[in-house]
């Protein structure tokens, strides 16, 4: 008879886990809504970053919070992962999309903001069967610079979480304002 | 100040699904990335299993980021979920995770394969995992990986075409049987996996999230849900499966699906289930035991 024990995941690889599968089938339906383990920008950044990572973060409990991963800090303009509790704009504007040859450098902007209530978008591209809607609370601008900046396959990746609620709008997304 | 203490986990034997959190957070970060562009390979770390690279150690790796110990994992191998490769990746799956292992498509959550997908319909809360040998579908015709790159930058995939062209002018007909070049959503071209051409259009715009992890390359790619996967194909060739449709299997009578030749002394061939799981239920059901046979994607050899 085996005598092996099932090994038990601890709390932290639960969440992560658990996290990370709300974020991956966010990311392939996009504008469908997930539930991340805990609420927050926070439990985004333990599941998906740390030393390997250069991070932004606009503000500063939770840079220090995210820091602790042991992700560097960096200009908005050369991190990895941008984590946005305040102003989006300036995120949007700045974040490295990568360029057509390296895709992967594709920054990816994880917003804390209502999913609901902002201008009414809708979405179609890879994920979605024929077209969905969503509107997450982000202003009209954000939407056109992000059109603006997009040049498939370069692009920037969102992920919009409020508070256990998470939908993601991959660089994939064709947005239309209506 | 920061405590040292705070900085490190308690002892544990082995982190848990074998993997460490750093190497899970490297793959989260590119399955992530693979999925927002469909079809673009992301390279990662492809860090040490124990398993021989070239084995499945990429669509381990994948498995071992997704598993939990809710998770119900199938392991195929050409189909079948008992040749020697499929076992052993299952078991050690198991082993590290406490998942469920189960052979039947139905009750997978987690589905990793080496070059098939089976034959009944996944859902949309089911993942493929598939194991790629060489992701770089130029490499027939540029073996130089920064050109190679250039070219899916520039999606420059003339060359590809005229791999198919050839094959045409010498045979007669397109003789790519495995691993069919496919143009993902419009822009990159994926080799997926050394899949037969009868499995390529169960890609397309399919239910569930497909993974395509290269651990020996260190490359992986994605095909999320309803996403466009086109074999290449000339406007006037139309894009033809494995003429299986009329093969009956000769152990669980049923007809209309990919088949394995089996050579006969008499020079003449038997054919038996490729998805051997499919077959098995099959003769369950028709020695009257209570086995729920799942939706296919072909009928009859016609896809729906």
């Amino acid at each position: 008879m085996e005598m092996i024990v099932p090994p038990r995941p601890d709390a932290g690889e639960t969440r992560d886990n658990q996290t990370f599968e709300a974020l991956m089938w966010a990311m392939s339906r996009p504008g469908k809504v997930y539930e991340i383990a805990e609420p927050g920008l926070l439990s985004v950044a333990m599941t998906l970053v740390d030393i390997e990572m250069q991070v932004y973060c606009d503000d500063s409990a939770l840079a220090e919070a995210i820091s602790r991963t042991g992700a560097c800090k960096a200009a908005a303009d050369e991190a990895g992962y941008l984590f946005v509790a305040g102003d989006p704009m300036p995120a949007i504007r700045t974040a490295d999309p990568g360029t057509a040859l390296y895709p992967d450098n594709g920054a990816t902007i994880v917003i804390a903001a209502s999913i609901s209530g902002g201008p009414r978008l809708q979405l179609t591209g890879p994920g979605i069967m024929t077209t969905i809607e969503a509107s997450p609370d982000l202003p009209l601008a954000f939407w056109v610079e992000r059109a603006r900046r997009s040049a498939y396959p370069a692009g920037l990746d969102l992920i919009i979480v409020e508070e256990r609620r998470v939908i993601a709008l991959p660089r994939s997304t064709q947005v239309e304002v209506l | 100040m920061t405590a040292l203490s705070e900085l490190t986990r308690p002892w544990a034997a082995m982190s848990y699904g074998f993997l460490d959190a750093s190497a899970k957070r490297e793959m989260r970060r590119k399955m992530l990335k693979a999925i927002a562009v469909p079809g673009c390979q992301m390279v990662y770390a492809s860090r040490e299993v124990p398993m021989a690279r070239g084995w499945g150690t990429g669509g381990l790796q994948v498995t071992l980021t997704l598993v939990n110990p809710a998770s119900v994992v199938k392991v195929i191998d050409q189909g079948a979920d008992d040749s020697v490769n499929a076992v052993s990746i299952r078991k050690f799956l198991a082993r590290v995770s406490g998942a469920r292992e189960t052979w039947d498509t139905l009750e997978a959550t987690i589905l990793q394969s080496r070059h098939r997908i089976p034959e009944e319909l996944m859902r949309e809360d089911q993942i493929l995992v598939l194991q790629v040998p060489n992701p770089e579908p130029l490499r027939p015709v540029e073996p130089n990986m920064s050109v190679a790159r250039e070219m899916h930058a520039d999606a420059d995939y003339g060359r590809l075409w005229l791999i198919l062209y050839e094959q045409m002018v010498r045979s007669g007909r397109i003789m790519q049987g495995a691993a069919y070049p496919s143009l993902v959503n419009g822009r990159h071209v994926i080799t997926p996996s050394p899949i037969p051409r009868w499995d390529v259009p169960k890609l397309h715009m399919a239910h569930h999230l497909t993974f395509l992890s290269a651990g020996r390359e260190k490359r992986i790619f994605a095909v999320p849900p309803f996403t466009s996967v086109e074999p290449l194909v000339f406007s006037d060739v139309p894009y033809k499966v494995e003429e299986h449709g009329d093969l009956t299997c000769h152990r669980s009578g049923v007809k209309g699906y990919f088949m394995n030749e089996i050579p006969q002394d008499d020079g003449s061939s038997a054919f038996e289930l490729s998805d051997s799981n499919l077959g098995i239920k099959a003769i369950q059901a028709r020695d009257g035991e209570p086995v729920k046979i799942g939706e296919t994607w072909y009928n009859s050899g016609a896809m729906q």
